[in-house]
């Protein structure tokens, strides 16, 4: 009896297995070739499909802030953006060491600088992005030691990581099978422009929060800044920090905002590297240009980034590169 | 542990294996040291609560058999229940009357002085100290004789699968079962897991899934329509009904494993035609429990009326205090004491207007009136066992009316009524599952679903057994979500 019970028990178990890999086989490959919204930046790294020239990193104040169309059209070059939504700088380094694994090294790279990029961490942005790619060794060193980590059975477990994504599953298999193609609208070279109008959420920070609050700010992660601006040195990549508008309010409510500015100043000086920083340029009064207080919208994002191809050509681009302050 | 977790999966079949290997004798240190392995999964200091309360009724027990003078044993029998009440006052109620004192106070403009403790409830307090309170009853009654094996008895308390949520056993039905020789049992086997695999669908797929609907609503009920909040009240009705239900099938099906009977919990409460229906058929354990110790004590039914209505009162008002120390289920309980009562006074009135209006004489009519009714009816005293607090069970039922009015604009002016924050394929899939789930229970009738796939060829069998496995494992919520009466 115990052993009719194990066989059973077995079969039952092995039985669907096959079908169950070849599916998670199926669905992988179909999401790592389609332009899913989730997938796109990823599967260009993975395909060597970017090589740029200019290269722009950083967390969602890169991502929705720096359009590379923009870019390409005043500066005449390559470029393309690889920001991260949600994500702080030991992630965006990460992120950009897979990048020059799979394409050729930029030769200019925006690293986008922000008052939480050395923030601590514990949670993966947006784990969905990577449940293709869980197994890729590097994917799961940059996804493991964080509070939501991906499980075993997320893992190994055939289809198990896609628990409840119905439309990642059946987008998987579409575009595997070049039924429909998923693509996703208004993103360019990684860029998408947020349209959308001022949220109020400031305003109900304000109120919950009437004195100003400190940010952490890890000095490993500093530490590993300083390290990947040795390694582009190195390398001859030319990085070049930019901080990109803040609602000109938002400042006030952090403690240690000047204090991180000058961090970025002196890495400025003592690297020898341009920092352009926005934080008190005109379009940080202009509250039509946001959608909340750390966040352009797609006309905000659209007037900064002319201004930043601008700014670009005449302090960097045609020239040598000096230690610059903007 | 959580039924619903990774760990268990590990476990169950752990301690399952490890129970067969072991030779018989040494099976219920095998049980004990798990049960406390799953119960120190929480917070592992609380075992000594339930340690306490062991002691203290194992040896209350063994004291009510050995005495003869009337007087002693009902000494003996009030000591040990005290016991097991002051633990339940100290660390589920103390807070709650402390509350309500300052409440009361404060509005005289005195001060409470009476300190507030920083403390958690209890995983499943409730529960293990009804099953050990019952232990001494049966004893002092005679109907029980102590056990006097303190291991069987620490286990009868600990058992694992109903530690923490029940059902809420009785002695008679379980201490002979630890001493019995259990062999391995191919069909006891198939049909436990058959049961925990239901359970794990319905809390799971349906349960969770639902949860995800209902929470945002019931937690800020101010922010949305009276369609979405009698919406959200339905679907409640559904989630805690897949949940408890699920939790039971789970601990049911996992003591048959390894060939222990449990008694059952659910019984389709919620084709009830009547309140009281309703009762015989939900928590069935609990309801047992108050009817046998509380109830009849105090007369049943078989007093004048007005006592009856007392002990009606009495015991849902016990029940809603059982369940938790806010005014929500105090209210929860007096709304169905209410229930009871007004079905008992009214019964012949409603009979003579029924037979008037000519229902009866549609076979199936009555019923399923009757049925939608009490199922409404049900729903209604969720609202109170579900707000937050009182005041939003309140806000709620002074909404409700005004998904009248919600109704009417949809269907005059196409406003929405619904505001849900639901991608709809999500709400699309909870009220396919909720059609799916009405109609097994229709299916079912007097056969269990079990007993229905016995006689199945294989191929169904396993297909119905993979459909429920992928659905767990792909379409199941894992959010870490404790089973709802974890919490009582």
């Amino acid at each position: 009896m115990v052993r009719k019970l194990a066989l059973r028990l077995l079969i039952f178990c092995l039985l669907p297995l096959p079908f169950l890999i070849s599916l998670n086989y199926i669905v992988d490959a179909g999401l790592k070739k389609s332009r899913n919204y989730y997938y796109t930046e990823w599967n260009d790294i993975f395909n060597s499909k970017i090589n740029a020239d200019l290269l722009i990193i950083g967390s969602s104040r890169a991502w929705i802030h720096i359009s590379p169309k923009i870019l390409d059209s005043v500066l005449n070059v390559n470029s393309y953006n690889i920001g991260m939504d949600a994500s702080h700088f030991l992630m965006q380094n990460a992120r950009f060491k897979l990048y020059l694994k799979y394409n050729k090294k930029p030769k200019y790279v925006i690293v986008s600088v922000d008052l939480t990029s050395f923030s601590e961490s514990k949670e993966i942005p947006f784990p969905l992005q990577f449940l293709p790619y869980l197994n890729n060794p590097d994917i799961k060193n940059m996804t493991t030691g964080f509070d939501n980590s991906f499980s075993f059975a997320q893992r190994y477990f055939p289809l198990y990581k896609y628990n409840n994504q119905p439309e990642l599953f059946t987008d998987g298999l579409n575009a595997y099978f070049d039924r429909i193609k998923v693509d996703t609208p208004c993103k360019y070279k990684g860029y998408i422009g947020a349209q959308r109008t001022w949220d109020n959420t400031f305003d109900q920070y304000k109120k919950a929060h009437p004195a100003s609050e400190k940010l952490n700010v890890s000095s490993i992660s500093q530490n590993e800044f300083k390290k990947f601006l040795n390694y582009c040195k190195i390398n001859n990549i030319n990085p070049i920090m930019v901080f990109t508008p803040v609602f000109h309010e938002s400042l006030k409510y952090i403690s240690n905002s000047s204090e991180i500015l000058n961090f970025y100043k002196n890495i400025s000086v003592q690297y020898k590297i341009p920092l352009l920083n926005y934080a008190s340029d005109s379009l940080t009064y202009e509250r039509r240009y946001f959608f909340n207080s750390q966040h352009l919208n797609k006309v905000g994002s659209e007037v900064f980034s002319h201004k930043l191809a601008i700014d670009l050509k005449k302090v960097v681009i045609n020239k040598p590169l000096p230690a610059f302050n903007f | 542990m959580l039924f619903n977790s990774f760990g268990f999966l590990v476990f169950f079949p752990t301690v399952t294996l490890l129970f067969f290997l072991l030779p018989h004798k040494l099976r219920w240190i095998l049980l004990l040291l798990a049960s406390c392995f799953f119960y120190m999964f929480f917070k592992p200091e609380y075992i000594l609560i339930l340690g306490f309360t062991i002691i203290i009724d194992y040896y209350a027990g063994l004291l009510l058999e050995n005495e003869s003078d009337l007087r002693k044993k009902k000494l003996y029998l009030i000591a040990s229940l005290a016991a097991n009440i002051g633990v339940l006052g100290i660390f589920k109620y103390y807070n709650f009357i402390n509350h309500s004192i300052t409440v009361f106070t404060t509005s005289f403009h005195l001060k409470n002085s009476l300190p507030i403790l920083e403390m958690a409830l209890p995983i499943g307090l409730s529960f293990h100290t009804f099953q050990a309170m019952s232990y001494t009853i049966e004893v002092y009654r005679g109907q029980q004789k102590p056990e006097r094996h303190f291991g069987i008895y620490a286990l009868y308390v600990m058992f694992y699968p109903q530690l923490v949520a029940g059902p809420i056993e009785r002695p008679q039905n379980m201490l002979h079962q630890f001493h019995e020789r259990k062999h391995f049992n191919y069909h006891n086997v198939v049909n436990g897991l058959r049961s925990m695999l239901w359970g794990m669908f319905k809390k799971t797929v349906i349960a969770d899934r639902l949860a995800l609907i209902t929470d945002p609503v019931f937690n800020d009920p101010h922010s949305h329509s009276a369609t979405t909040l009698l919406f959200a009240s339905i679907l409640f009705s559904f989630q805690i009904y897949c949940d408890f239900s699920g939790y039971s099938d789970i601990a049911l099906g996992s003591a048959r494993v390894m060939g222990f009977t449990l008694m059952e919990n659910f019984n389709h409460p919620y084709k009830a035609k009547t309140i009281a229906e309703f009762w015989r058929n939900w928590h069935i354990s609990l309801s047992t429990w108050f009817k046998d110790y509380v109830y009849v004590p105090l007369g049943g039914s078989r007093v004048k009326r007005s006592r009856m209505c007392f002990n009606i009162l009495c015991v849902f008002t016990l029940s809603g205090l059982w369940h938790g120390a806010n005014w929500t289920f105090i209210a929860w309980g007096l709304l169905h004491a209410f229930y009871m009562i007004f079905g008992a006074v009214t019964m012949q009135p409603r009979h003579t207007i029924s037979n008037f209006i000519g229902i009866n004489r549609v076979k199936w009519l009555a019923p399923l009136i009757q049925q939608f009714i009490t199922f409404m009816l049900v729903t209604m005293a969720w609202i109170f066992f579900r707000a937050n607090s009182i005041w939003d069970a309140i806000y709620i039922f002074r909404k409700l009316p005004q998904s009248f009015t919600e109704s009417k604009l949809f269907f005059e002016k196409n406003i929405p009524s619904i505001t849900l924050d639901v991608p709809f394929l999500q709400l699309f899939f909870s009220l396919a599952l909720i059609l799916l789930l009405i109609f097994i229970q229709y299916v079912e009738g007097n056969v269990t679903m079990s007993t229905y796939l016995d006689k199945k060829p294989r191929i169904i069998r396993w297909s119905v057994y993979y459909v429920l496995t992928l659905s767990v494992i792909y379409l199941g919520v894992f959010q870490n979500k404790q089973f709802i009466y974890f919490q009582f």
